[in-house]
C-alpha cells in the first residue's frame, strides 16, 4: 500500500487549495504562502498572521473543473468562527464563503491565483451541496483491500505455524457464581 | 525438563489459590488501586490528545512551521518505542516501584513541556513524557491482572482503561472551558500534568508490591533461576506463540483504530463537511459512549470468556469503523461514531487482559511491554501513515480519507479476527497461582 502510494504520481488541484486553507487556519505557524499570494490570502483573512488558530469553523473542497488555458476551478466552502477578535484588524474579508478557486500549475505544484464567487445550484459544489468527493476509491482498490487481507492472514499463519504450540494453562475451578 | 513440557500434566491438576498466595487484598485496597491506576491511563488518554490538539497554538507560541509539527511528532512516537525498554524493568524492580516512578517521571517531563522555550525543549520534554507514559500504562496492567481475582479482573481492566478515553475527553472539555484563552495559553493544558504527582503523593505510602510478583522475586532471590531482566525472555518457545499471536492482534487493531482516531476529524471536516465545533461535540459525545464500551467489554469478557468478547468486539470495529467513514450525512455519523467508538477503543480492555494473562508473573511486565511498545505503538504510527499517504488529497492514489480508512480497517482487522478465531487460547479462567507454581518448581 506504501509501494502504491509512493507511485501514484498524483497531484490534485484540490489538495493545493485545501492545504493553503487549513495552512490559513493554523495561525502564525501556518504557511499559506506556499500555495497562494499574499493579497487571495489576506482576503479570506486579513491579518492572518495574528488570528488564533482555528478561525475557519469549516473548510470544504469539492472536485474541479477544467477552467482556461490550463487553469482549473476548484469550489471550496468556508465558514468564520464567530470571535475573529485576535486578528486585531478592522478589514473584513472580502473573499466568498462558497467560491471557487482559480488554480494554475506552477514550479513546485499548483498556485491559487484568484478567488471567484459560485452559485450553490451550479455546477462546481462541494460534497456538502451534493458535489462529489475529490477522490474515491475504485472497485479494484477493494478487492485489492480483501486480496492484502487474505495475504496477510497466509503470512500470519505461516509465521505463527513457525513457533511451538504452546503449553495448555492451568484452570482455576469453577465457582457457581 | 520445561513447564512446556510438563503443561499436560500441570493443566490437569488445580491448585488452591490461596495455598500459593498468601493474602488477599482487601477490597477497600482494591478500590484505592483502581483509582491510582485510573489516573495513569486517564493521563495517556490526556496526553494522546493533547499534543495534536494545542500543536498549532503552540507552533504560534514558540516559532515553528507544520513541517516542524511533523518532527515533533516523530520524536514524540519513537518515544512511546523507546518506552519498551523502560516498561519492561518492572519485572526486574517491581510493579510498585515502576509505577511510582514512571508516574513521577512523566510528571516532571509533563511540567517541562509546560515550561518550554523553544520547539527542542518541547520535544525533549514530550519525548521523555511518552517514555514514562508508556512504562506507566504496561505496569498499570499487570498490577491490575495480578492482584485482582480472575472473577473480577475483566471489570477492574474495563473500569481502568476506560479511563483513557476520558482522559481525552477532558481535553476537549478544558477547551471548551477556554484553557487556552487563559494567560496560560497551551501551557495551562500541561500543567494539569501535576495532578498524577499529587496523587501519588497521597496514596504512596498505600501501595504495596503487587501479591504475586513478591512471591517471584522472593523465589528468585533464593534460587536465581528465573531470568527477570532478560528482554527477550517472552520469546522463549513456551510463550513465543501467545506473544507472537497477542502481539499481532496488537499490531493489526491498533493500526486501524489509530488511524480512524486521528484522521476521524479531517474527514469529518474536510470530506463530510461538519464544522470543527461540530466535530468536537461528535467526538466528546461519542468518547463517552466509547467509554462504556471498555466497560462492558470488561464485563463481557469475565461473563463469556476473552475470545468470545473479543472477536465481538472485533466484528463490530469492522462493521461500524468501515460503514464510520464511508457516511456523508451528519445525522447518521453521531450513532454510528459511538458505536465505532464503543467496539473499536473498547477493545483495548481485552487486548490488555490477553497481553498479560498468557505470561507467568515472572516475565509478565516484559511480554506487556512487548505487546504495547512493539507491536502497538508501531501499529499506532503505521496506520495513520498509510491513510495520509494513500488518502491524500493531493498526491494520494485514493484520494479519500474516508475510503482509505475503510479499506484500512478491511486490511488490518479481517486478519486480527482470523488470528483470533484459529490461534487466540482463553485466559478467562487461567489460574496465574498455578502458573506461577510452574516455574517456581523449575527454579527450586
Amino acid at each position: 500500500m506504501i509501494l502504491l502510494a509512493a507511485c501514484g504520481g498524483t497531484d490534485r488541484p484540490e489538495g493545493a487549495v485545501e492545504n493553503w486553507l487549513i495552512a490559513l487556519n493554523q495561525g502564525k505557524a501556518g504557511e499559506p504562502h506556499t500555495y497562494a499570494p499574499a493579497d487571495v490570502t489576506n482576503s479570506v483573512l486579513p491579518n492572518w498572521a495574528q488570528c488564533d488558530p482555528g478561525s475557519l469553523d469549516v473548510i470544504e473542497v469539492g472536485t474541479h473543473a477544467a477552467g482556461k488555458s490550463g487553469e482549473a476551478l476548484v469550489p471550496y466552502r468556508i465558514e468564520y468562527t464567530s470571535d475573529l477578535s485576535s486578528c486585531e484588524t478592522t478589514e473584513h474579508a472580502t473573499a466568498p464563503k462558497e467560491g471557487t478557486a482559480v488554480v494554475r500549475r506552477a514550479e513546485g505544484g499548483w498556485r491559487v491565483t484568484s478567488l471567484q464567487t459560485r452559485s450553490t445550484t451550479g455546477a462546481l459544489l462541494v460534497p456538502s451541496e451534493g458535489g462529489e468527493a475529490i477522490g474515491t476509491a475504485p472497485a479494484s482498490a477493494w478487492l485489492a483491500a480483501l486480496g492484502i487481507s487474505v495475504l496477510l492472514m497466509v503470512l500470519v499463519a505461516l509465521l505463527i505455524g513457525l513457533t511451538p504450540e504452546p503449553a495448555p494453562l492451568p484452570r482455576e475451578q469453577q465457582v457457581p457464581r | 525438563m520445561t513447564p512446556a513440557d510438563r503443561g499436560e500434566r500441570l493443566a490437569e491438576q488445580t491448585v488452591d489459590q490461596s495455598d500459593l498466595v498468601p493474602e488477599s487484598r482487601s477490597p477497600e485496597y482494591l478500590r484505592k488501586l483502581k483509582v491510582l491506576l485510573s489516573v495513569a491511563t486517564f493521563f495517556n488518554g490526556y496526553d494522546g490528545f493533547l499534543l495534536p490538539f494545542v500543536l498549532p497554538l503552540l507552533l504560534g507560541s514558540l516559532g515553528g512551521s507544520e513541517s516542524q509539527a511533523g518532527e515533533i511528532r516523530a520524536v514524540v512516537g519513537v518515544g512511546a518505542v523507546l518506552g519498551f525498554l523502560l516498561a519492561a524493568q518492572a519485572d526486574r524492580i517491581g510493579r510498585r516501584r515502576l509505577l511510582l516512578v514512571t508516574i513521577g517521571g512523566y510528571t516532571v517531563a509533563t511540567l517541562a513541556t509546560a515550561a518550554a522555550q523553544s520547539l527542542l525543549w518541547l520535544a525533549v520534554a514530550q519525548f521523555f513524557a511518552q517514555v514514562f507514559l508508556a512504562g506507566e500504562w504496561a505496569v498499570s496492567m499487570t498490577i491490575i491482572v495480578e492482584e485482582f481475582h480472575h472473577r473480577e479482573r475483566g471489570r477492574a481492566l474495563g473500569a481502568v482503561t476506560a479511563m483513557d478515553t476520558l482522559g481525552g475527553i477532558s481535553v476537549g472539555v478544558l477547551a471548551f472551558l477556554g484553557l487556552q484563552n487563559t494567560a496560560l495559553s497551551w501551557r495551562g493544558f500541561y500543567l494539569v500534568g501535576i495532578i498524577p504527582l499529587i496523587v501519588v503523593a497521597v496514596m504512596r505510602r498505600g501501595l504495596f508490591e503487587s501479591r504475586r510478583y513478591e512471591r517471584v522475586a522472593d523465589v528468585e532471590r533464593r534460587t536465581h533461576h528465573l531470568d527477570m531482566t532478560k528482554l527477550t525472555e517472552p520469546w522463549r518457545p513456551e510463550f513465543r506463540r501467545n506473544l507472537l499471536v497477542v502481539g499481532l492482534m496488537h499490531f493489526f487493531r491498533y493500526a486501524a483504530t489509530a488511524a480512524a482516531v486521528f484522521w476521524f476529524s479531517f474527514y469529518a471536516q474536510n470530506e463530510v463537511g461538519l464544522s470543527f465545533s461540530t466535530t468536537g461535540l461528535y467526538i466528546a459525545a461519542a468518547g463517552i459512549v466509547g467509554a462504556i464500551g471498555y466497560v462492558v467489554g470488561g464485563r463481557l469478557m469475565d461473563r463469556w470468556g476473552r475470545r468470545p468478547a473479543f472477536l465481538l468486539y472485533m466484528a463490530g470495529s469492522v462493521v461500524f469503523g468501515a460503514w464510520l467513514f464511508q457516511i456523508h450525512s451528519a445525522g447518521l455519523m453521531l450513532p454510528v461514531l459511538c458505536l465505532a467508538i464503543f467496539f473499536g477503543l473498547g477493545a483495548t480492555s481485552i487486548t490488555s487482559a490477553l497481553s498479560t494473562e498468557f505470561f507467568p508473573t515472572y516475565v509478565r511486565s516484559r511480554a506487556a511491554a512487548w505487546c504495547r511498545n512493539a507491536f502497538e505503538i508501531p501499529g499506532g504510527i503505521f496506520g495513520p501513515l498509510v491513510v495520509g499517504l494513500l488518502g491524500d488529497h493531493r498526491t494520494g492514489p485514493v484520494g479519500s480519507i474516508g475510503d482509505a480508512m475503510s479499506l484500512l480497517f478491511v486490511v488490518c482487522l479481517l486478519p486480527v479476527a482470523f488470528v483470533a478465531l484459529r490461534y487466540l487460547g482463553e485466559t478467562r479462567d487461567v489460574d496465574l497461582a498455578a502458573f506461577d507454581a510452574e516455574y517456581e518448581q523449575v527454579a527450586t
